[in-house]
Parts: C-alpha cells; sequence; structure tokens
C-alpha cells in the first residue's frame, strides 16, 4: 500500500500550463512515483532537487465537480507507468483497463489531484521589545496559506526551467537583520523614542515609557488576522515645554517657608509654593521595538522566483543585476503624517508607531509584495500569448485596497492609482475651487483615455504609483494645461488640459513627471547624471514655462508620450528622437521601459 | 555536376537542435551583454570639493576662486557686471558654478550629482531647524528650497526623498536680505506657483 505521499505530487495544473510544460511536470510525477511505488532508495530531494515542503499530507477531497473521492481512495487504483511493465503492449492493455476501471472514475478525477501540498503553514509574530518592556509576551501564531504549494511550485518551476548543473542552493536576501523600528518620532517632544525606558525612574522626572502591557489583539482566525493593535498609553506629568512656560513674576512673592517665582505657582496654607499648576499632562505612546514575523519558505521562494541564480521571474538576466535589485518595495508606503498606515517597510526596516493612530497598526510579511506583484507582471506579460486580456492587480500599480485617505474618491480597477476627487483647492495663487467631474463628463472621459494610454507602461505606472495614490481635479478655469502638487499626490487639470483627448494625453504625462521626480529622486539624479539635458544642447523646447531641470524631466516624460497625440502649433511636427535623442532614449528605455507609444 | 547533399533524419534533428541552442545562446548573450555607458568624464576631487565650501561669498575675490580652485572649466556671463565660472563636480555633466560680480563671488551653486552623502535630514539635524522654506519653480516636483540666511545656505532639495541636489552659498544676511538675491528672485515663503504647464 502506498503511503498518502504517493499520492500527493500528482499534477493538477493541466489548465494552468501549456503542454510542453506539462509534459515535463508529468516527468517529475512518474519519477516520483518510482520513487515512492518502489520503495526506491531515492530521496525526495534527489528526484526533486528541492525538499517538499510537507512529508504528511493530508487526505484531501479530489473532485471534478460531479464526483468526489478522498485521496487516499486512489490507493490501488493509480495510473499505470510505462516502468512496471515489460513491453509497450502490456503498457497499453494495462492503461487502458485502467482508464474503463469502475466507469472511468478514476481517470476522471485523476487530473484534479494535486500536484503540490495545499497545507497551510503556520508562522508567528513577535513583537521585540526593549529591556524590561513587555509589550506581548507571547508570540501571536498566525496559519498562512498557500506558501507551502507556492514553495513546491516555485521551486520545481526553477528546477525545470534552469540548467541542472548550476548551483541550486539558494541565498538569504540581503537584508539588515531585523525590521528595525528607528523610533520614528525622535524629532517630535510629544512623543518619546524607544530607547528612552528607564526601569525603577518612571514616576520621576524625564521622558519615560511604561508600556502597560497592552497585548496584540487576534481576530481569532489566524488565516485572516493582519492586524495588531500596538498602541500602549499612559499619561504622564513632564516639565511645561519652553514654549508653553511663563515669565518669571517681576518680583518674588513671599509664601512664608518659600516664595512664589511664577504666576503658575501657588502660595499654599503651609507657606510652601504648590508649582502642580505650570506642569501639564502629555499622552504619549509607546511601540514594540520592532515586530519580527516568521514566515516559513517565504526566503526559499524568494530566492527561487526572484533573487537566486535560478530564480524564475529572472531567467533572462544577468545574477549580478539580480542581486542589486531592491525586493522590498511592496508598494504600499506611508508616512508619518498619515493617518491609518503605521508601518512603513523599506529597505529591510520597518518604521513602527503611527503618531495619528495607533490603533491602525499594521505589520507585513516581507518579501510578499515583491513576489505577489511581480507574479502579477509576469502573467501580464504572458497573457497576450495565452488569450484574454492581463488586469494587473491596482495594489502593484499604487492603488490601495483600503479606503484613501483624504478623499470620497477611490482608485478605479484599470485607472492604476488615480482617483478622481473633488475638495481640494487649486494651489496656483488664484486658490480656485475645484469641481465635480461629474460636471464635466466629456474630460473625465479624455482623462480616462490618458490614463490608460499613460499607464500602459508597466514601468512608468509602478513609477508613478508606487507611493500610493494620485488624485485628480478638475479646476474649471481657462488656463492651459495642469499643475502638480507632487508632495500630496494632486494633480489639477484646467480646462485647456481635458479639453480633447491629445492634450490629456500630453498634459497628463507631463504632470506625472513632476510626481514621478518627487517620488522617485534617484530616477531624477539618474536623468541629470547621465547629462541629459547637456547632451542634446539644452532643455525640452517644447515647454513653454519655466526652464528648469525638473519640468525638462517632466517634458521628456510629456513629450514621449504625447507627441503623437498632441500638436501644439509651436512645435507640431517635431521629430523628438532625432532632435533630442538623449532625451527621447532616456523617456524610453528608463522611464517607459522600452514601450514605444 | 551540381553538389547533391541529403540528410538523413536524425541529422535533421541534430541540425535543428543546434540551431534552436544556438539561437537561444544568441539571445542569452544579447540578453545579458552590459549596455553600453557614458564613459565617465572629469569630476571633482575631495579636495575641490573642501576648497569650495571655504569660498565665503561675500568677502572671497575672484582671485581667491583662482587660488583655490585653479583656472574655471568656462566662464560665461551673467547679467551685466557678473561671471558664472564653472568647476567640476562629482558628476561630469553638472558642474559646479561660482558667480562673481564686482570682483566678489556673490553666489556659489554646489551640484550634488553622484555624491556620496545627500541626506537632507543629517544636514538638517546637525544645523538646527531655524531654517525657512523657500517655495520656487520646482515646488511642484516637490523641491524646496532649505535656507539658512544668517548661515549663508540653502539646500536645494526633495525632502520627501531625502535628497539634496544643490548646495547654494550666498551672503550671510536675514531672511529679507536673502529674497532679494537675483538667485532668489523667482522663491518665495509663499506655497504656491504662478505658472501652469
Amino acid at each position: 500500500m502506498k503511503e498518502p505521499t504517493a499520492i500527493a505530487f500528482i499534477h493538477s495544473l493541466a489548465g494552468l500550463f501549456p503542454n510542453m510544460l506539462l509534459n515535463i511536470f508529468l516527468t517529475f510525477l512518474i519519477s516520483f512515483f518510482v520513487f515512492t511505488g518502489t520503495a526506491s532508495a531515492a530521496t525526495p530531494e534527489e528526484l526533486y532537487g528541492f525538499t517538499p515542503a510537507s512529508e504528511t499530507v493530508h487526505n484531501y477531497t479530489v473532485t471534478d465537480g460531479t464526483t468526489s473521492v478522498q485521496l487516499l481512495d486512489f490507493t490501488g487504483h493509480e495510473k499505470p507507468l510505462p516502468e512496471g511493465y515489460r513491453t509497450d503492449e502490456q503498457y497499453q492493455i494495462a492503461l487502458d483497463a485502467w482508464n474503463l476501471e469502475d466507469g472511468g472514475k478514476w481517470a476522471r478525477l485523476w487530473p484534479y489531484v494535486p500536484m503540490f501540498s495545499r497545507e497551510d503553514v503556520k508562522g508567528f509574530v513577535q513583537a521585540i521589545d526593549e529591556p524590561f518592556q513587555n509589550t506581548n509576551p507571547n508570540p501571536i501564531e498566525v496559519a498562512i496559506p498557500h506558501l507551502a504549494r507556492t514553495y513546491e511550485v516555485a521551486s520545481a518551476l526553477s528546477y525545470i526551467l534552469s540548467p541542472y548543473s548550476t548551483d541550486r542552493s539558494y541565498s538569504e536576501p540581503n537584508l539588515s537583520s531585523q525590521w528595525i523600528n528607528p523610533a520614528p518620532w525622535e524629532n517630535d517632544a510629544w512623543w518619546l523614542g524607544s530607547d528612552e525606558s528607564q526601569p525603577g525612574n518612571w514616576d520621576e522626572l524625564g521622558p519615560v515609557c511604561d508600556p502597560q502591557q497592552w497585548q496584540i489583539s487576534s481576530s481569532g482566525d489566524n488565516a485572516y488576522d493582519s492586524q495588531s493593535n500596538t498602541a500602549v498609553l499612559k499619561t504622564i506629568t513632564i516639565d511645561t515645554p519652553p514654549s508653553l512656560r511663563e515669565q518669571p513674576l517681576s518680583t518674588p512673592e513671599d509664601c512664608g517657608l518659600k516664595s512664589r517665582q511664577y504666576p503658575c505657582e501657588k502660595c499654599t496654607d503651609s507657606g510652601n509654593v504648590d508649582d502642580s499648576d505650570c506642569f501639564v499632562d502629555q499622552a504619549v505612546r509607546f511601540s514594540p521595538t520592532y515586530f519580527k514575523t516568521f514566515t516559513p519558505f517565504l526566503h526559499a521562494i524568494t530566492d527561487r522566483l526572484l533573487t537566486g541564480k535560478n530564480a524564475v521571474f529572472n531567467i533572462f538576466k544577468p545574477f549580478a543585476e539580480v542581486a542589486n535589485e531592491d525586493i522590498e518595495n511592496w508598494p504600499g508606503v506611508g508616512g508619518e503624517g498619515e493617518p491609518s498606515l503605521a508601518y512603513n517597510f523599506s529597505g529591510g526596516q520597518a518604521e513602527a508607531g503611527n503618531k495619528q493612530d495607533a490603533s491602525q497598526a499594521k505589520y507585513y510579511f516581507k518579501y510578499l509584495g515583491t513576489l505577489h506583484c511581480q507574479k502579477e507582471r509576469l502573467v501580464a506579460k504572458l497573457q497576450p500569448f495565452l488569450g484574454g486580456v492581463a488586469e494587473i492587480d491596482p495594489q502593484c500599480t499604487g492603488g490601495a485596497p483600503a479606503t484613501p485617505t483624504g478623499g470620497q474618491g477611490q482608485p478605479i480597477a484599470g485607472q492604476g492609482c488615480f482617483v478622481f476627487d473633488v475638495g481640494a483647492k487649486d494651489p496656483s495663487k488664484f486658490s480656485r475651487p475645484s469641481v465635480p467631474w461629474e460636471t464635466d463628463p466629456a474630460g473625465k472621459a479624455n482623462v480616462e483615455m490618458a490614463i490608460s494610454l499613460v499607464l500602459k507602461s508597466p514601468t512608468w505606472a509602478n513609477l508613478v504609483c508606487g507611493r500610493g495614490p494620485v488624485r485628480l481635479y478638475r479646476v474649471a478655469a481657462i488656463a492651459g494645461g495642469g499643475w502638480a502638487r507632487s508632495d500630496q499626490g494632486q494633480i489639477f487639470l484646467y480646462n485647456g488640459g481635458v479639453s480633447n483627448p491629445g492634450t490629456a494625453i500630453y498634459t497628463l504625462a507631463h504632470e506625472t513627471g513632476h510626481i514621478v521626480s518627487t517620488r522617485n529622486p534617484t530616477l531624477f539624479t539618474q536623468f541629470m547624471s547621465q547629462g541629459v539635458i547637456s547632451r542634446d544642447g539644452g532643455y525640452l523646447r517644447t515647454y513653454p514655462n519655466d526652464k528648469t531641470d525638473f519640468e525638462d524631466f517632466a517634458e521628456t516624460a510629456g513629450l514621449y508620450v504625447g507627441v503623437k497625440y498632441y500638436c501644439n502649433p509651436r512645435w507640431c511636427g517635431i521629430n523628438y528622437p532625432r532632435e533630442y535623442p538623449a532625451h527621447y532614449n532616456f523617456a524610453k528605455e528608463v522611464m517607459f521601459g522600452g514601450l514605444e507609444y | 555536376m551540381a553538389l547533391n547533399i541529403s540528410l538523413k533524419k536524425p541529422t535533421k534533428i541534430v541540425a535543428a537542435v543546434l540551431g534552436v541552442l544556438t539561437l537561444i545562446v544568441l539571445i542569452l548573450i544579447f540578453v545579458t551583454t552590459p549596455k553600453e555607458q557614458p564613459q565617465p568624464g572629469p569630476t571633482a576631487s575631495p579636495v575641490a570639493q573642501l576648497q569650495l565650501s571655504q569660498i565665503p561669498p561675500g568677502t572671497a575675490s575672484e582671485s581667491d576662486v583662482f587660488a583655490k580652485l585653479g583656472q574655471p572649466l568656462n566662464t560665461q556671463p551673467s547679467g551685466t557686471a557678473a561671471n558664472i565660472l564653472s568647476y567640476p563636480s562629482y558628476n561630469q555633466y553638472n558642474p559646479n558654478e561660482v558667480t562673481v560680480a564686482d570682483g566678489k563671488v556673490s553666489f556659489i551653486r554646489e551640484r550634488l550629482y553622484d555624491a556620496p552623502d545627500t541626506s537632507l535630514k543629517s544636514r538638517l539635524r546637525i544645523l538646527g531647524e531655524d531654517y525657512a522654506q523657500l517655495y520656487g519653480p520646482d515646488s511642484n516636483s516637490g523641491v524646496i528650497l532649505f535656507t539658512y540666511p544668517e548661515k549663508g545656505l540653502a539646500f536645494f532639495a526633495n525632502p520627501i526623498g531625502d535628497v539634496i541636489f544643490e548646495v547654494w552659498y550666498f551672503p550671510k544676511g536675514d531672511l529679507e536680505q536673502t529674497l532679494s538675491l537675483p538667485e532668489f528672485a523667482d522663491y518665495s515663503t509663499q506655497e504656491y506657483y504662478t505658472e501652469e504647464l
């Protein structure tokens, strides 16, 4: 009798992979069955090239939608393999018999047997405190679905798609060792640094922390438990800040035993001075120094898909290039002032502690955002070959699944991170109010079309949207183009910027250039370092107003996308690649990832 | 006599496989070959950078500049009575500029592209928070001028990305005096911008 593991690794991916890959997978299956069915001395590692996620596999339900059996029911009904028969004729007879067995039930259900494990894996989240703090003494266990299967699929793919002779050992991604909370409130007098705990001095003057041992809450459903409450509140009394301090009395007032020096001081009946009104109460919060999330297989998955020598997603890139890529770029990052996003994860560090609302604190699993988005982009690129239309998860182009802050609008599927919004005022000196987009449906349609074109390049879409939503405001003013308030992620569009599709494309591409240079200053630095402007003999002549490096950067993008669709009388007919080759090539290769409009 | 070569079936298969493999190898070579990069040109040495910060605008003379920095890469007239002298920076395409008016250094623009340390936060932490934020033509790209009038120092920087692009040196004074300098003509403490695309 075969063990359950013998049946576990049977393909169910017929619908997912083209025939060629399926055949290769079948080779693996056969190898595995040789191993499990004949008590071969080979180990699963030798056969697969990687360690399976689990030696024990659950007794899954296998169903084609009409008939259901349990995995163990296949015992004695497995598909025959050629290796078990002396001649092809004998094997064909056995195969025909198996196809007809029990009315063909086993042959019909065979493709639905899972090839890879479907087990959830358990990880845990641990809050790491400073000495003498005790935010949460017990790690919270979380069950994480899909990871075991992802690990096995990724490993199998990596094994299949890369040469057998190459080194298969994976390496740890280059991270700083932990998710370190860099005490983001260190410059704010109203917040205390996490390193200022002073045991034994909590009731004395000076900055202290008393975290009160609040627990990280759990929803009760580990698989869905994605939020942790790290708020720790304590009201302490500290010295009046200098900005609130009073001027001393011109003449001290004798209270008997002591003298009253400040207006806030009072004389007591005993002749002393009561200075309690000279102090203020401050509510302070404290967060654990950092979280650790322990996620099985994740580093191995990352290695097989993204960072290793045989990484599936990077199979045509030199390893030196892969090794230098930043893999921590989950798009949803937040800053100190944002009201809902508490943890800012980049460069291997997580910034913990939200000043506005600590109850919203969240943690992230490292690598998962990147893995998910890389998969989305890969599928989007492959989709045209497989048929159908690719849709990238909006989160991967900056659209947040949660309600955006600061307005009523929502990111719209297919529109990346753009939000049609109303409420903000035109930041020019005229301070004109924005109007609802519904008042200009034709203009909105032009902008929607422009969005689809501008975001056609995944490279540009990620640069624009990689740090959150971009809000679009309609300002009903007879003015040309638009205006970007990049630090706020806002673009204001005037009549001239939406009146026809061409101007909408040109304007939006230009204004997103401002967003990109703000959100990706290293790209602007690259633009300058490569001497794009000086190599072309100066700024693009198409931008009519201030000639600055940053306007030229934005115009480089605006002209690249818009030159085909917009014809300004001042420069209509310009030959962009010939007249400004450095600008054009930078736009094409760096900004837009090779995509030609 | 015509040469008649006929391949047997296994030979054809081998030839086809070899052809495919050759194609794959060529594609891989093409994909993995590093792209040609612009060759680096002359850039400033750390010593030159240090000397740049030792030329106090308002007091240093043109001869001081030549003594500290040598001959400029080129000289351009600026206005009626000023010249802009270009000197190597960290990046070959973006030289540092020393403006000399009436024989005195009036302004220095140090460009930090490719510089090893461009953190705005670290400099503000050292210099203190008594700076003025000035807004100008590039405010819509998130670029603000962090200005210390009393120190004669300003950082043209993106605070979101914590990157300084340029360091400006100018005569020390108060904010009003600083804003009256020609290099600050497009800047104000007001966070709005008067021109649109």
